[in-house]
C-alpha cells in the first residue's frame, strides 16, 4: 500500500494509513516445491498455505489440517483417544503404494507413518507427535505437478511444516491451559432383544430389573450406560521467543493429558488415554550478514492406551455392540444389580468370543520417544547467488505392547489364552536427510529477472523392528513374555531405503507479472538397484497476473480487482518396496527345525509408477479483493502402476509380485471462495466456502486379476474401468418392467418378479423364480426362525446380473471415496474483545459399508441380531401369535433390507453424505488494563467446541467412523479401507475451555 | 574501543569461520558414507540362488515339512466343518456354509483361504524333491535321511490333496499357469505319493532308520488304501454298492509297517504339529481353541449350555457312546483333549498316520474278504490302542467298522470320504449343497481368477 504525503521540512508530517484485509494473498512468500523463496504468483501451481487458527486450540497437528484447504482431506479413523487420522491430497495416485503424502518439518523428511497399535485395530498418526503450538505455518504442495521437485515418492503431494523461529525482541512468554470435556455421541444404537418364553423372561429379569413380556421388544442401551464416560483432558504449554538481530530463538514446551470417553473403570483397566510431553528448541543464528545459520530440534515422549476395538471379535465396543441381553446370565455368580454379576458371568450375553468384562482386562500400550533436529546454513557468496545447505534426522522408538493378564478370562468365557498373553513390538526408525541447493537469482534488465535453484537431495531411511510373543503366563502378576509358557516367538525386520535426487529449475519472470517455470529432477533409489539407472521427472508451468498487467488491467470491470491465470503440468513418482524385485526365500522355522519356504517373486525390472499431473486455474479478487474466488482443475495420469499381481497360487509362491502393468487416471476441480463481508474497525467477518471434486478411475490393470480390499465381508475391489474403491454387492431382482423383462449388457435377462401379483425377490426354496404369495403364506402358517439355516435356505434371495458380467454376487453398487469434500465457515471479529469462528465440514457422494449394522440387524446365530428394527421382524416371525400376513410382512422387510451377510454385501451398503460442525469457538481478550492487572500484556479466554453436530442420513453409527486405525493393516487397506463402519467408535464431542497468557 | 582494522578482521574472522562450517556441512555427511550409494543389503530373507549350495539341503526339507504342516492346519479346518467332526458356533457365515454341507463353493474364504497354502506345499515338495535328489545324485547331500524326508513330506500332501479335493492343479510353475488334472485324473496324486514314498525307502533303509521306514510303509498303505477308497464314489459320485475297500498293495505295506523293527508299537502314530511360527492364517487351532468359530461336532461332544463355544469338560463333554462299554468313548474323549479344548490351544497335532490306521486297513479288508474272524481281530486290537474292550464278535461288523473309523480316525481328513461311501450325513446339511451331490474341495476362486486354464467361471459351483 502506498500513500503521498507533503513533508516540510522541520515539522511533522502526519499520514493516516487504513489497513484493510484482503482476501488475495499473491505476494505471500512460500518455499515448497520451488528450490527457493518465490512469491506465489509467481508459481504455475498450487502451493496452499495452511495456518493454524488464531483462536481454535489446535490439540494435533492433525486437526491443524482437517478441512482447511480444498483437496486436502483428512480422514479420521475413530473416536478413542490418540486414534490417528490418514490423510490424503487429491485422492489416491497408487494402488500398491502409500498414498499418504509426504512431510517435511523444517526440510528435514520425517516419518508420518501410521503407529500400529499392539493388538487393536486403532493406530496412531506419527504427525501428530509434533507440538502444534510450535508450527507457523504449513505449505502443502497437492500433486506432482507442484511436487516434481520432490521427485520418486512425491505424487500423493508435500506438506512441510515450518515452525516459528522467534522474533527479535525482548522475550515474550505465552502461556495457555486449557481443559477439555470429552463426551460420545448418542449414536450407538441400543440392545434390543426379546424373549421368547417366560422362563427365559423370569431368568434375566433379576439382570433386567424388570420382567419382559414375551415377543415385546426391548432396549438396552449398554454401550452408552456401561461402556462410556465423561473424557478430560488438559493441556499446559509454554512458549518463549525473542531474541536479537544475530540470534534468535523459540522454546516451547508443552504437556497434555487425555481420558478420552471409553472407559469403565468397574469392568477393567481397559481405557483410551494419551499423554504427550513435547518440547522444540528452535535458534537462528545470523553471525553476518551473508550467513544465516538455523537450528531445530523437537523432542516429544508420548504414550497412548487403546482397548481393543474396531473390527475386532475381542473388542470391548464391538462385543457390546454385539451383545444379546435375553442371553443375560450370571451362571458362575449371583446377581448384583442391572447387568451386573457379583463374579463370573455373563450379564450383557455375549454369545462367541469373549465377554465385555474379560475384554475390559486387556491392554494395548504404546510408547514413543522421537527426536527431529535440523541444522540449515545459508551462504550468500554475492548478491543473488546463495547457498542452501540442510541436514537433518529423524529418529522414532516406537514400543507398542498388547497384554492380556493370567487369568483375565474373569468370566470363564473366553478360550483366548485364558492364561494370558503378551506381545511387544519395538521397532527404531531414522531418517537423515541432506537438501543442499544453490540458487542464482539476477535482474536480467528492467522487465526481465531470472530465478535458477539446482540442488540435491538424499534421504536415507533405515528401519529396524523386533517382536516378540507369548502366551500362558504361570501365574498372576507376571508381564513378561520369557515366562510364557506357550507360543513364543521372536521375529526380526531390517529396512533401508536410500531416495536421492538431483533437480534444477529455471523461473524467468516478464515484469512481475509472466512467469514461466521450467525444471527437473533425476532421481535415484535402493528400490531400483545399485545397477539400475535413474529416473526423470520434468515441470513446466506458467503464472499470469493479468490484473499487474496495465494493458489488460485498465479494461478490467470496476468489481474485478485482482485476476491470475495459471497452469502447470509436472511428473513426480512413488517407488516400489525396498526388496520387491529380488525373488526371495523366507524363514520358516516348526518342530523340525530352521526352514526356508517360497516368498517373493521376484521382478529385476521393476520402476516406479509415475504420476503425470496438468493443473489450470485462476485466482480472482473482486470489490476491492473483499472477495476471492480460487479455481483449479486438474488431471492426472499414472502410468506404469505398480500392481500388487496375483499369479496362479499352483505355481508355488503364494504373495503377490508388484509389476509395472497398470494405469488409472483422475481429475478434480478445487474451489475456494472467502468473502469479507463486513470490514470496519469496530466488526470484520469473513466467510469461506470452499469445495473438492474428485473423480478416479482405474483404467487398465494389465491383465491382472481385480484387486479385493479387505476381507470377504468387505465389498470393496479395484476393477478395470470402475472408480478405485468401488463396492460390489448382490443386488435383488428388480420389478418386473412394463413391456417385459430387461436384458443386460450380456444379452441375458435380468431377474425381476411381479410385485402387482404379489411376487416377492425371494428364491424361495432355491426354485430359481421369484417366490409367489400364496406359496410363501403357506410357508409362514407357522412361526419361522430366521436363525435356523434351514430357514435362511429357503428363503434364498433372488438376485440380479444387472451388470453382465455373470456374477450376481458382484453388482456394482457406487463407491467409497467422496465425489465433494469441503468446508465452508466463518470468522468474526466484534469488537476488540471477541472473535468466533467455525468450520463445517462436508463430504458426498460415498457410500459406507454399514458392517455393523450387517450384524445387529441380520439373522446372525450368535452375534447381533439387536437393533430394534430386526427384534420386531425376529418376534413377529417367531410369534405363534402373529399372523401368516404378519408374518409374511415381516420376511419382505427382511428380504429388501435386513438380510445381510450371507450373500457378503447384500443389503450393507448406504450413503454416508454428511455436514459436520467441525469447529466452534468463541474468544475473549482481555482489555490491556485487565491483562495488565493479571501481570500480563494478553490475556484471553477460548471457549471451544470440537464436533459438536453432525448432519447426516447415514443410519448407521458415524460416517467418519472406519474399521481400521491409521497404519494399521496392509497398504492396500490403508489406501482404499475407507467407510467402512465396523464396530469402530464415533467420533466424540469435545467441549474445552483455553487461558492463554502473553508476557 | 575497537579499531576500524580490528572489527574488519573480526568480520574476516568470521566470514571464514561461516565458510568452513558450510564446508564442513557439505563434506561431513558426504565424508562418512556415501549417501548416493544405492546398494541395499536384504538381511530378512534368502535368495533363490543361495539354495543351489547342498549345505542348504536339510534346511530346504525342514522347509517344506514347516510348509506341508502349516497347509494340513490351513485345510483341515474347512474339510472337518463339512463333515460331523466339527460344526460352527462362531460369527462367520462361510464356516456356517461349510456346516451346512456347502463344500463346493470355491469363493467360501475359508476354502480359498487354505488352497494357496496346500499349493504351496505342493509346489515347494517338488522343488525340494527335485534339488535334494540332484545333490543325492552329484553326492553331495550331506544327510541321506534329507532324501527319505523330502520325499515323505510330499507323499503327505499329494495324499491329502488326493483326499480332500475334487481337482487340482499340479502343472503350474511360479507365474506359468497349468491346467487342472480333472477329478477323473485325481488319482495321480496316490500315484506321485506312492512313487515318492518308494524313492524315500531306499535311504531310509539303507541308513537303518526304523522310524522313517515305519513312516514311509504307513503313508504307503494310506496312500494305496485311500486311492482305492476314493475309486468306490468316484468318479461316479453314486453310493457304492461295495463301500468296503481290500487293497492287497495297502495291506501289504501296513502288514510290514507294523512288523517293522521287531513289531511296531500299537499305539505308534506320525503327527505333525505345528509350532507358533508355521500355523497358516486361519489354522483349525486357532479356530478351535482360540477364536472358537468351530466346536467339536455335537454327534462327538456334548456343548457347555453356559458358554456352548467348548465342550463340557471331562466325559461328561463326550456325546460319543462307545458300543462296548456303553459309556462315553474314551477314544473320543482322548481325541478332543489332544485337539478340540481352550487348553490345547493353536498348535494341534495332526496325525497322519498310525497303527491303528493300519489295524482299520487290515480290518476292513478282512470285511470285505468276508473273513469275520480276521476282521474281529485287527478291529479289537485297533480298540485296544485306547484301551477298550474288545467286540465279542462279528455281529454288524459294517457298522463296526464306520463307527471305529469315525471315532480313531477323528479329525484326521478322513471322515467325508467314509461318509460318502458308507452314505452318511451330518444332520446339518441342506438339500442342494455339494456334499449332497458327494462334491470334495473345489479349485478355489485364487486359483480360478488368475489362473484361465483352472475350471471357469471362477466364482460358480462346478459340483454340487
Amino acid at each position: 500500500m502506498t500513500k503521498a504525503a507533503n513533508v516540510v521540512p522541520d515539522q511533522v508530517a502526519k499520514v493516516d494509513f487504513a489497513l484493510q484485509q484482503s482476501s488475495l494473498q499473491l505476494d505471500q512468500v512460500v518455499v515448497t516445491g520451488s528450490g527457493q523463496a518465490t512469491e506465489v504468483k509467481k508459481l504455475g501451481n498450487t502451493v496452499a498455505i495452511v495456518k493454524p487458527p488464531e483462536n481454535m486450540p489446535m490439540s494435533d497437528v492433525s486437526n491443524i489440517l482437517q478441512g482447511r484447504e480444498p483437496g486436502l482431506v483428512g480422514l479420521p479413523s475413530g473416536g478413542l483417544t490418540g486414534e490417528g487420522t490418514k490423510i490424503r491430497i487429491r485422492g489416491n495416485s497408487s494402488l500398491s503404494q502409500s498414498n499418504e503424502p509426504i512431510i517435511f518439518v523444517d526440510g528435514i523428511r520425517i516419518n508420518a507413518g501410521g503407529g500400529q497399535a499392539a493388538n487393536g485395530n486403532v493406530g496412531s498418526s506419527r504427525l501428530d507427535d509434533f507440538d502444534p503450538n510450535s508450527i507457523e505455518r504449513i505449505e502443502v504442495l497437492k500433486g506432482a505437478a507442484a511436487a516434481t521437485l520432490y521427485g520418486t515418492e512425491a505424487s500423493n503431494g508435500v506438506i512441510q511444516i515450518f515452525t516459528k523461529r522467534g522474533n527479535v525482541g525482548a522475550p515474550r512468554w505465552n502461556v495457555t491451559f486449557q481443559q477439555e470435556a470429552i463426551q460420545m455421541p448418542d449414536r450407538v444404537a441400543p440392545n434390543s432383544f426379546y424373549v421368547k418364553d417366560t422362563i427365559v423372561a423370569n431368568r434375566i429379569a433379576p439382570l433386567l430389573g424388570y420382567r419382559p413380556t414375551p415377543f415385546t421388544v426391548y432396549e438396552e442401551p449398554l454401550f452408552k450406560d456401561f461402556l462410556t464416560e465423561t473424557g478430560a483432558g488438559s493441556t499446559l504449554s509454554a512458549q518463549v521467543q525473542g531474541g536479537s538481530p544475530t540470534v534468535t530463538y523459540f522454546l516451547s514446551v508443552r504437556n497434555q493429558n487425555e481420558d478420552g470417553p471409553f472407559g469403565n473403570a468397574s469392568y477393567g483397566p481397559s481405557d483410551d488415554v494419551a499423554r504427550r510431553q513435547q518440547a522444540t528448541m528452535n535458534l537462528q543464528l545470523i553471525p553476518t550478514s551473508k550467513l544465516r545459520i538455523g537450528v531445530r530440534n523437537s523432542y516429544t515422549n508420548s504414550f497412548l492406551r487403546s482397548p481393543e476395538a474396531n473390527n475386532n471379535i475381542y473388542g470391548s465396543n464391538s462385543l457390546t455392540y454385539m451383545a444379546r441381553p435375553e442371553a443375560a446370565n450370571c451362571t458362575n455368580s449371583s446377581v448384583a444389580g442391572r447387568f451386573r454379576c457379583t463374579a463370573a458371568g455373563n450379564p450383557f450375553g455375549n454369545q462367541a468370543f469373549m465377554t465385555v468384562r474379560e475384554s475390559m482386562q486387556q491392554l494395548n500400550d504404546q510408547s514413543v520417544g522421537r527426536f527431529a533436529g535440523a541444522l540449515d546454513v545459508q551462504y550468500q557468496f554475492v548478491q543473488g547467488l546463495n547457498l542452501s545447505v540442510t541436514g537433518g534426522y529423524d529418529f522414532t522408538a516406537q514400543r507398542d505392547v498388547g497384554f492380556s493378564p493370567f487369568g483375565y478370562n474373569v468370566d470363564l468365557f473366553t478360550a483366548q489364552t485364558p492364561d494370558g498373553a503378551r506381545f511387544v513390538r519395538q521397532e527404531r526408525q531414522g531418517v537423515i536427510t541432506i537438501d543442499s541447493k544453490l540458487a542464482w537469482n539476477k535482474q536480467i534488465n528492467p522487465t526481465w529477472e531470472s530465478s535458477f535453484v539446482a540442488g540435491l537431495q538424499v534421504f536415507n531411511n533405515r528401519t529396524s523392528s523386533s517382536t516378540a510373543n507369548g502366551t500362558n503366563f504361570p501365574g498372576p502378576g507376571i508381564e513378561v513374555i520369557g515366562a510364557a509358557g506357550a507360543n513364543q516367538t521372536v521375529g526380526e525386520g531390517f529396512l533401508t531405503t536410500i531416495n536421492g535426487g538431483y533437480f534444477a529449475q529455471e523461473q524467468l519472470s516478464f515484469n512481475d507479472y509472466l512467469t514461466g517455470t521450467i525444471g527437473g529432477r533425476y532421481d535415484f533409489s535402493s528400490a531400483f538397484g545399485a545397477q539400475a539407472g535413474g529416473v526423470f521427472y520434468p515441470k513446466v508451468s506458467v503464472s499470469y497476473v493479468a490484473s499487474d498487467h496495465e494493458a489488460l488491467s485498465s479494461r478490467f470491470p470496476s468489481w474485478l480487482s485482482t485476476l491470475r491465470l495459471r497452469a502447470a503440468i509436472g511428473r513426480s513418482g512413488r517407488q516400489p518396496g525396498a526388496f520387491d524385485k529380488f525373488t526371495t526365500f523366507s524363514a520358516l522355522a516348526s518342530e523340525l527345525g530352521a526352514g526356508l519356504v517360497p516368498s517373493n517373486l521376484g521382478n529385476p525390472g521393476l520402476k516406479p509408477e509415475i504420476s503425470t499431473e496438468t493443473e489450470v486455474g485462476f485466482e480472482a479478487g473482486l470489490l476491492d479483493n473483499q472477495v476471492s474466488v480460487e479455481f483449479t482443475a486438474w488431471n492426472r495420469k499414472v502410468s506404469d502402476l505398480l500392481v500388487a499381481q496375483q499369479f496362479p497360487v499352483s505355481g508355488g509362491f503364494r504373495s503377490t509380485q508388484l509389476n509395472n502393468i497398470g494405469s488409472m487416471k483422475a481429475n478434480g476441480l478445487e474451489i475456494g471462495l472467502r468473502w469479507f463481508a463486513i470490514n470496519t474497525n469496530r466488526v470484520s467477518t469473513d466467510f469461506f466456502v470452499n469445495g473438492a471434486y474428485l473423480k478416479q478411475t482405474l483404467t487398465d490393470l494389465g491383465g491382472a486379476p481385480p484387486l479385493k480390499i479387505g476381507y470377504i465381508r468387505y465389498r470393496g475391489f479395484l476393477k478395470e474401468g470402475f472408480p478405485l474403491g468401488s463396492l460390489f454387492s448382490p443386488r435383488l431382482a428388480e420389478i418386473c418392467p412394463t413391456g417385459g423383462q430387461r436384458n443386460n449388457s450380456a444379452g441375458n435377462p435380468i431377474a425381476c418378479y411381479n410385485a402387482a401379483a404379489g411376487q416377492l425377490p425371494i428364491n424361495f426354496r432355491g426354485r430359481n423364480v421369484p417366490a409367489s404369495r400364496d406359496s410363501l403364506l403357506a410357508y409362514f402358517s407357522v412361526p419361522r426362525d430366521l436363525k435356523n439355516s434351514g430357514v435362511q435356505s429357503d428363503l434364498r434371495p433372488l438376485l440380479g446380473d444387472f451388470d453382465g458380467n455373470g456374477n450376481t454376487g458382484e453388482q456394482f453398487v457406487g463407491d467409497i471415496i467422496p465425489d465433494w469434500t469441503g468446508s465452508f465457515g466463518f470468522n468474526a471479529k466484534i469488537g476488540s474483545n471477541w472473535r468466533v469462528s467455525t468450520l463445517f465440514e462436508y463430504k458426498t457422494g460415498f457410500f459406507i459399508q454399514n458392517l455393523t449394522d450387517g450384524f445387529r440387524m441380520s439373522q446372525h446365530p450368535s452375534i447381533g441380531s439387536n437393533r430394534r428394527e430386526w427384534s420386531e421382524i425376529e418376534s413377529t416371525l417367531n410369534n405363534p401369535a402373529s399372523t401368516p400376513e404378519q408374518r409374511l410382512e415381516a420376511a419382505s422387510k427382511y428380504v429388501f433390507e435386513y438380510r445381510r451377510l450371507l450373500e457378503p454385501g447384500l443389503n450393507q451398503h448406504q450413503k454416508g453424505d454428511f455436514t459436520r460442525l467441525r469447529e466452534l469457538s468463541l474468544t475473549w481478550l482481555a482489555p490491556e488494563g485487565i491483562a495488565a492487572k493479571m501481570g500480563a500484556k494478553s490475556f484471553s479466554v477460548t471457549a471451544s467446541g470440537r464436533n459438536l453436530f453432525i448432519w447426516t442420513k447415514y443410519p448407521g453409527m458415524d460416517p467418519e467412523a472406519n474399521a481400521i486405525g491409521r497404519g494399521i493393516g496392509s497398504t492396500l487397506d490403508q489406501n482404499f479401507l475407507d467407510s467402512v463402519d465396523a464396530f469402530g467408535v464415533p467420533i466424540p464431542r469435545r467441549f474445552s475451555l483455553a487461558f492463554n497468557y502473553g508476557f | 574501543m575497537p579499531t576500524n582494522r580490528s572489527i574488519d578482521r573480526r568480520r574476516s574472522t568470521i566470514r571464514h569461520l561461516g565458510a568452513v562450517a558450510l564446508a564442513a556441512m557439505v563434506m561431513i555427511p558426504l565424508g562418512c558414507a556415501n549417501p548416493f550409494d544405492t546398494s541395499v543389503d536384504n538381511p530378512n530373507a534368502v535368495v533363490e540362488t543361495a539354495l543351489a549350495d547342498a549345505a542348504g539341503a536339510t534346511t530346504l526339507v525342514n522347509g517344506q515339512g514347516a510348509s506341508v504342516t502349516r497347509a494340513l492346519t490351513a485345510i483341515l479346518a474347512p474339510y472337518s466343518v463339512a463333515t460331523d467332526e466339527l460344526t460352527w458356533v462362531g460369527s462367520r457365515e462361510f464356516w456356517k456354509n461349510l456346516d451346512d454341507g456347502d463344500v463346493s463353493d470355491p469363493v467360501n474364504e475359508y476354502t480359498d483361504g487354505a488352497y494357496p497354502f496346500v499349493s504351496e506345499a505342493r509346489w515347494l515338495s517338488n522343488f525340494a524333491i527335485a534339488r535334494v535328489t540332484s545333490f543325492d545324485a552329484a553326492a553331495t547331500l550331506r544327510n541321506r535321511r534329507d532324501l527319505a524326508r523330502t520325499n515323505i513330506f510330499g507323499a503327505i500332501i499329494y495324499i491329502t490333496i488326493g483326499d480332500m479335493f475334487d481337482d487340482f492343479v499340479l502343472a503350474s510353475d511360479r507365474t506359468l499357469a497349468g491346467a487342472a488334472v480333472g477329478t477323473a485324473n485325481m488319482p495321480i496324486f496316490y500315484d506321485s505319493a506312492i512313487v515318492m514314498l518308494d524313492r524315500a525307502l531306499p535311504p531310509a533303509v539303507a541308513v537303518a532308520d526304523i522310524e522313517l521306514q515305519r513312516q514311509i510303509l504307513a503313508l504307503r498303505a494310506r496312500a494305496k488304501f485311500s486311492k482305492a477308497e476314493r475309486a468306490t464314489v468316484f468318479p461316479s459320485r453314486a453310493v457304492p454298492g461295495n463301500p468296503l475297500v481290500n487293497d492287497a498293495g495297502a495291506v501289504a505295506d501296513a502288514n510290514a509297517m507294523l512288523a517293522l523293527g521287531g513289531g511296531t508299537a500299537i499305539a505308534w502314530r506320525y503327527r505333525l504339529t505345528p509350532t507358533a511360527n508355521n500355523l497358516a492364517g486361519i489354522n483349525i487351532g486357532f479356530e478351535l481353541n482360540n477364536r472358537g468359530e468351530l466346536r467339536a461336532g455335537n454327534t462327538f461332544v456334548n456343548p457347555d449350555p453356559a458358554r456352548p463355544i467348548v465342550p463340557l469338560a471331562g466325559l461328561p463333554g463326550i456325546a460319543m457312546i462307545d458300543p462296548v462299554t456303553g459309556v462315553a468313548s474314551t477314544t473320543i474323549a482322548n481325541a478332543i483333549d489332544a485337539c478340540c479344548r481352550p487348553a490345547v490351544g493353536n498348535n494341534v497335532p495332526m496325525t497322519v498316520a498310525s497303527a491303528r490306521e493300519m489295524y482299520l486297513i487290515l480290518a476292513e479288508s478282512r470285511l470285505a474278504a468276508a473273513d469275520n474272524a480276521g476282521f474281529l481281530t485287527n478291529i479289537n486290537l485297533s480298540r485296544s490302542v485306547d484301551g477298550l474292550p474288545a467286540y465279542p464278535d462279528a455281529t454288524g461288523a459294517n457298522t463296526k467298522l464306520q463307527y471305529e473309523r469315525k471315532t480313531q480316525l477323528y479329525l484326521q481328513g478322513r471322515r467325508l470320504m467314509d461318509m460318502y461311501r458308507f452314505n452318511a450325513a451330518d444332520v446339518r446339511w441342506l438339500t442342494g449343497n455339494g456334499v449332497r451331490g458327494r462334491c470334495l474341495l473345489p479349485i478355489t476362486y485364487i486359483e480360478r481368477l488368475t489362473n484361465v486354464s483352472a475350471p471357469q467361471p471362477n466364482n460358480t459351483r462346478l459340483c454340487q
